[in-house]
């Protein structure tokens, strides 16, 4: 299919956008949808130039990511088929289409393929805030054995009172 | 409906301004699909677990909460309350192999199976940001013991969209903003919203247009950010328009025309036959600025938000008990008006 903009070029990306419920799709190649997304034509979530510019949804934006050469996904046309997700059975082509993720391990099975896309939208950053209690009943367990290596330490070096606040909090976080 | 006192008729912080706050996190359950990938019977599963895990047993909030299956809801009862904000519009429009957890304030409401598995919502009049989410954090902590939700250290909370991975958490405040809305204040500051991370919206989220100057400013961005930083951000934001709200109201209501206006609404308020959802949006903003600007006497803006949410169309017909028509809900809402503004008088 050519580019429905240029009219020359191969069109190597699917960009849909939502707007206020009307759906628009675009077939295009790469640079004519770089240019169309540096205009702000398809209502990029990224600058909000007017609260009433039009607005793609969540799933619209991520799906238009992953499907298009900014995804990676577009331009990789071998990546269409192959692994499924061993939870879900989902493959990375109906995640790209329909922007939506099929399971918490999908995140696992095709996080090299996911990661430019959440770099799109969050930034080139790392989670901070709160911790599942999976993963805080681990980081507990360090606590207590730092804790148990400063008591061991407290004991020999006879400074009792210190153990004893020590033996209080060990016995707290393993409480 | 239990008879006890609903959230919104307290008023919170900066409440003449300030509408209510919401705060709302995303949570999934590892070894099940996202919901728009589940089969019936995951759907039935994940809902027990989630109701087990909160009031099963012997768990503390055993008795304050209530928990309801969507598909045994009628229209009514679901429209009612998305028109209440407790579900989303989506989750009312689809609503098999979905369930609500709803606290008896009505301040907690956790749906299940809408996009995630699990979504809890704080709800508080006024601006009480912190207080609301450290009740939504709460709750989280309580289930996490017993679900413990999918998670990554380098993406933290796993989502079915990608755009809520890291806190899962939405924070927003309603702000009713007729004086900025005109003069173009809210389109500056709209604009420069998208920088640090925030958005500004109507008042039923994503896609909706204002209804009555009242407008949601909520985080954007949910990953690399921490939940006392995305509160403390939007607490900052928040104050911004604030102020300036309340600048331009006093420009706005020591003008004659404007408290002619006020003086009309309260007018038509109380000698109604007829009146419908898009005429009581607009006489209701312009009453509550005279409300919170003494314009007026004998209303509180606890009041004024009890008669908001009393006559919205599905809530009418909740309260009714029976289906009416456009035509009918117009002259029950007029009539209702008649009777709760009886007693207010211009000040």
């Amino acid at each position: 299919m050519l580019c429905e903009k240029c009219k020359k070029n191969e069109a190597t990306a699917y960009i849909k956008t939502n707007v206020n419920g009307e759906v628009h799709e675009y077939h295009l190649c790469g640079s004519c949808a770089a240019e169309m997304q540096d205009s702000g034509a398809f209502g990029s979530l990224f600058n909000f130039d007017s609260m009433f510019s039009p607005m793609m949804s969540g799933f619209d934006l991520v799906s238009s990511l992953l499907s298009s050469p900014f995804g990676g996904f577009g331009t990789m046309p071998s990546l269409t088929s192959g692994k499924r997700c061993s939870v879900c059975g989902s493959d990375f082509r109906s995640i790209a289409d329909s922007g939506k993720v099929g399971c918490p391990n999908c995140y696992a099975e095709f996080r090299s393929r996911l990661a430019p896309t959440v770099r799109k939208l969050h930034g080139n950053v790392v989670h901070c805030g709160k911790h599942s209690k999976v993963t805080t009943s681990e980081s507990r367990q360090s606590e207590t054995e730092e804790l148990k290596k400063q008591l061991a330490e407290a004991v020999k070096a006879e400074n009792y009172e210190l153990a004893a606040e020590l033996r209080d909090k060990i016995k707290a976080l393993e409480a | 409906m239990s008879e006890m006192k609903k959230w919104y008729e307290s008023e919170g912080e900066g409440s003449d301004v300030v509408i209510s706050t919401r705060i709302r996190l995303a949570r999934n359950l590892n070894g099940y699909p996202f919901p728009h990938l589940m089969n019936p019977d995951q759907k039935k599963e994940v809902c027990a677990k989630v109701r087990d895990a909160l009031v099963g047993g012997n768990s503390t909030l055993r008795d304050s909460f209530r928990y309801m299956e969507a598909g045994s809801l009628s229209p009514v009862e679901l429209a009612s309350l998305a028109e209440r904000h407790l579900i989303s519009p989506e989750f009312a429009s689809s609503p098999e192999g979905r369930a609500l957890l709803l606290m008896n304030d009505e301040s907690v409401s956790i749906m299940i199976n809408e996009e995630d598995h699990v979504r809890i919502q704080v709800m508080a009049s006024g601006k009480q940001l912190e207080k609301a989410y450290d009740m939504a954090d709460k709750i989280d902590t309580l289930l996490d013991e017993t679900l413990h939700f999918a998670f990554d250290e380098e993406w933290g909370y796993l989502t079915a969209c990608p755009t809520n991975l890291g806190t899962g958490l939405r924070a927003s405040v309603m702000l009713h903003l007729p004086a900025i809305e005109g003069d173009g204040n809210l389109r500056r500051i709209a604009s420069g919203l998208g920088k640090i991370g925030a958005v500004i919206r109507g008042s039923y989220g994503e896609g909706s247009q204002s209804t009555g100057s009242m407008y949601q400013i909520s985080n954007q961005v949910t990953l690399g950010i921490s939940e006392k930083d995305t509160l403390s951000n939007l607490n900052e934001i928040a104050d911004r328009v604030i102020a300036l709200e309340k600048k331009a109201r006093e420009k706005l209501v020591g003008n004659e025309s404007y408290q002619d206006r006020v003086w009309r609404a309260l007018g038509i308020m109380k000698s109604a036959r007829v009146m419908d959802s898009a005429e009581f949006a607009e006489l209701f903003s312009t009453l509550r600025v005279g409300v919170a600007e003494g314009l007026v006497k004998g209303m509180t803006l606890g009041g004024l938000s009890e008669i908001h949410e009393a006559v919205q169309p599905a809530r009418l017909m909740e309260q009714a008990g029976e289906s009416m028509t456009a035509a009918q809900r117009d002259k029950k809402r007029a009539e209702m008006l008649r009777g709760f503004f009886r007693s207010t008088e211009i000040a």
